[in-house]
């Protein structure tokens, strides 16, 4: 098979982290190319350089045995590569035809001429086997609809290769097979295909061969009957964990947080329960897009549960707002802490007291010292680095903005605490006092859920691990059967037919 | 962005970056200064007492709506009803007040605590319709404000019917057109307006949380603030405050008519922007607009002292305008690319 796109020892350097160490690998003319690996393996920075966003700081692209060092968005879509996102980027307000045709329509007298726009994209679609036409409007279409609108695109600008990055995470399974279909036939014609997904059961259906990422390498290369779920899950995982453990001064007591039958408006049908017991730190582990941040979002009540109870401390309590969760005493350390935590361009000690300032204030009005006192407190407790109350948040350090996001529900009274990713974008020496911070609040009777993708994290902070796919949990993991294998192979929505003692 | 460890040290400012920081109050007040000098230099009548009491009776109205304005604004959103809700607040006072026989509106007479209560109560109305399309139906602060400009200037149309009143309650007349000694009392009550925007804004749980959902809407939320009831608020006291301007303005002028506020919309919001209070929210804040009055004072009496083009006057007001948002945008950048 001669190699259609060849990449040759392709690495990217971002200050302090490199994403991508010396890749090399080629796609062939009408090859499927699975791509796999953990969350932060590095394959969204391939296909963005790929896709000519990120720049590459070493290696070649090399497109029909013609290099280039590096591609621009343009240069990427004239060589002939098309994308499937997995956020699909359609506009809604457009007919199909417009949306085939985006930054390309074709023209007469300078006006755009629809008539054959049309027919530049009816045979497309009739190609790709789909039930509508150009003229249908976006929005009446569903997410597997807009996906065949999307391929559509990147054929029409004769797309030879076309990555699909998680094209299945929000698709039916019927859906699902139809992709797979459309992708079986598109291989027929001669185009090629990157599909990347953590869906090991369609990669090994749709995949002639499989590469897996791991910290920025090629960890493996897998080709025809070699591919399995076995042997992919092995190439994903094999590293040594740190060990980072703090057990617990208590066994879990009585009380805590229980999910019955909670269902989150993104995964309507998959019902989440789950007991968050007190003075635990359950880990909960999943791919991306596996529902995690939505439970999050669902207990600290952002967004609306569309049925169950959540119970705390055996007593059902209904929560719609945040408001009301943190008056249960439950509060949440969000992913995202510049979005959502904090109020960058605020001091300290106004960020700390925020949530809790009626404790603060007499009357009506705020008591400055006794707000200054509390500050001082966290800081000195948690050794927040900061020059001083008053110093703005925004010029802290990513460990020490995330100590401020703690001080501020640590100076309350929490019952239940959630942290979303409570390491990312945060420094060694500062995550393990986070680690400590966290153990301390479990051993104060504090039931703890850690969202994590980090499995070095995972695996060695929590006292249990409750692995979540597509919606619901998959399986819960006690410390002896903690191994990397296990996690991953829940997360991928397989029964653990054999744990792996470690 | 995340992922990157940053320096530990905390990276000392020298006396530029400070400066640089501090670009927003800075800069209206170095304005304010270099105008005072400029008038002062050109002019024998500017620096006189006699025209300071000139200019604080001047600014006196758009203060009064510029105190419930910074509230707006510092959350992020604007209200372009201020100068109509005024204006119908003020005519309110008048409908409900015996008018001189001459006067040809039909009108409903009460006393004058009760002609009062319900021109608060209307202006409070009216910030309340604002509210609740805000939080609650979801309109664009801006496009909610401007349907209520709208309809306050209807309100005003039908009230008045193309005809002119004269007589407000006789607390409305004192504090809007008498004086206690050498100080008018509409200079006390826009100071006393200014003296409570501030101490809420700055000491009460109220305006932390005013401040916190306009710095970060998101976070103020996920803290359990109370985001709508903030966003509310604010749209409310706007209307009142605008409705207090629009009353005591009635008197200062000594009439009430239809479109007599209009120039108040551009003022009021003018005096907090050039002040230095961010249109992105959550910076800034009275001692600002009061900055900001005075630019707008100093500018507008001055270039009546010096000669110059009375029509030339208005060009002037929008460069300088121009100029404020120019800072505004730029500190806003300068802030942002530190989060860098």
């Amino acid at each position: 098979m001669d190699p259609l796109l060849e990449l040759v020892g392709i690495t990217k350097v971002y200050p302090g982290v490199t994403a991508l160490d010396d890749i090399s690998l080629c796609v062939g003319r009408g090859e499927v190319l699975g791509l796999i690996g953990e969350n932060g393996a590095g394959k969204s920075t391939l296909m963005k350089i790929l896709g000519g966003v990120e720049t590459p700081t070493a290696g070649t692209i090399r497109i029909d045995g013609k290099d280039h060092a590096t591609l621009n968005v343009n240069e990427s879509m004239r060589a002939g590569i098309g994308f499937v996102h997995q956020e699909l980027n359609l506009f809604d307000n457009l007919d199909v035809a417009s949306n085939v045709c985006i930054g390309r329509e074709p023209r007469r007298f300078g006006l755009v001429d629809r008539k054959q726009a049309r027919a530049r994209v009816a045979p497309l679609l009739e190609r790709l086997g789909a039930d509508f036409g150009p003229d249908t409007a976006v929005e009446g279409l569903s997410i597997a609809q807009q996906q065949l609108v999307e391929i559509a695109k990147a054929l029409s600008i004769d797309a030879r290769v076309i990555i699909m990055d998680e094209p299945t995470s929000s698709l039916t399974l019927r859906e699902t097979e139809r992709l797979l279909r459309v992708i079986a036939e598109l291989r027929e014609g001669g185009v090629s295909i990157i599909y990347i997904s953590h869906r090991l059961g369609e990669v090994k259906s749709c995949a002639n061969r499989v590469v897996c990422l791991r910290d920025g390498r090629i960890v493996g290369e897998l080709a025809g009957e070699a591919i399995s779920h076995a042997t992919m899950i092995r190439l994903m995982i094999g590293r040594d964990l740190k060990a980072l453990y703090i057990p617990p001064e208590a066994e879990p007591r009585q009380g805590g947080c229980e999910l019955r039958g909670v269902i989150t408006p993104g995964f309507p049908n998959r019902p989440v329960n789950l007991v968050i017991r007190a003075g635990e730190i359950l880990g909960l582990a999943g791919l991306v897009g596996s529902g995690r941040t939505s439970l999050a979002r669902a207990i600290f009540g952002i967004d609306r549960i569309s049925t169950g109870q959540i119970l705390l401390d055996g007593t059902p309590v209904d929560i719609t707002s945040p408001r009301q969760a943190i008056r249960h005493g439950m509060y949440l350390v969000p992913e995202d802490r510049k979005r959502s935590g904090l109020i960058m361009e605020m001091p300290v000690v106004e960020n700390i007291t925020l949530a809790s300032l009626g404790v603060y204030a007499r009357m009506l009005l705020v008591n400055r010292n006794s707000e200054l006192a509390a500050s001082q407190t966290q800081r000195t407790r948690l050794t927040i680095r900061a020059p001083g109350d008053q110093t703005q948040v925004v010029t802290l350090s990513g460990g020490n903005q995330q100590k401020v996001v703690l001080a501020k529900w640590l100076s309350m009274q929490p019952k239940v605490v959630i942290f979303d990713e409570p390491t990312r974008g945060v420094d060694v020496g500062a995550k393990n006092e986070i680690y400590i911070l966290m153990r301390e609040l479990a051993d104060r009777g504090v039931a703890i859920l850690m969202i994590s993708s980090d499995m070095e994290e995972v695996i060695g902070v929590s006292d249990r691990i409750a692995v979540m796919h597509e919606g619901t949990i998959s399986g819960i993991l006690e410390r002896p059967q903690f191994s990397e294998y296990n996690v991953l192979h829940l997360a991928i929505g397989q029964e653990l037919e054999m744990a792996e003692a470690q | 962005m995340s992922g990157m460890p940053k320096i530990a040290a905390v990276p000392r400012g020298s006396a530029l970056d400070w400066l640089r920081g501090q670009l927003r109050n800075v800069a209206p007040f170095a304005t304010l200064i270099v105008l005072v000098a400029f008038f002062w230099a050109s002019s024998d009548s500017f620096a006189t007492f006699g025209n300071l009491e000139n200019i604080l009776t001047q600014i006196s109205v758009t203060g009064i709506i510029a105190v419930g304005l910074t509230f707006v604004i510092l959350c992020s959103e604007i209200d372009l009803s201020v100068a109509s809700i005024a204006n119908a607040t003020g005519i309110v006072v008048a409908y409900f007040t015996v008018q001189d026989a001459s006067v040809s509106i039909a009108n409903i007479p009460l006393p004058g605590w009760a002609a009062i209560l319900i021109a608060l109560a209307a202006c409070f109305a009216l910030g309340a319709v604002n509210a609740f399309g805000l939080t609650r139906i979801g309109i664009p602060s801006f496009i909610m404000t401007l349907a209520m400009l709208q309809i306050a200037a209807g309100i005003c149309a039908l009230l008045v019917r193309g005809q002119i009143a004269y007589t407000v309650p006789p607390l409305v007349l004192t504090l809007g057109s008498h004086s206690i000694g050498p100080v008018p009392w509409i200079v006390i009550v826009t100071a006393l307006f200014l003296l409570v925007g501030h101490v809420v804004l700055t000491y009460t749980r109220f305006g932390r949380y005013v401040y916190m959902t306009g710095g970060n809407r998101e976070a103020a939320e996920y803290s359990g603030v109370n985001v709508r009831a903030i966003l509310s608020s604010v749209m409310i006291i706007s209307a009142v405050c605008s409705g207090v301007a629009g009353m005591l303005g009635v008197a200062y002028f000594g009439s009430a008519q239809q479109n007599e506020f209009d120039t108040y919309l551009l003022d009021s919001i003018s005096a907090v922007v050039v002040g230095g209070t961010s249109l992105f929210g959550g910076q800034g804040g009275i001692g600002n607009t009061i900055i900001g009055l005075f630019v707008l004072g100093v500018l507008n009496n001055g270039l009546d002292h010096i000669n110059i083009d009375s029509f030339l006057k208005i060009l002037i007001r929008g460069l300088i305008l121009l100029v404020a948002l120019v800072i505004n945008v730029y500190a806003q950048r300068m802030r942002t690319a530190r989060h860098g």
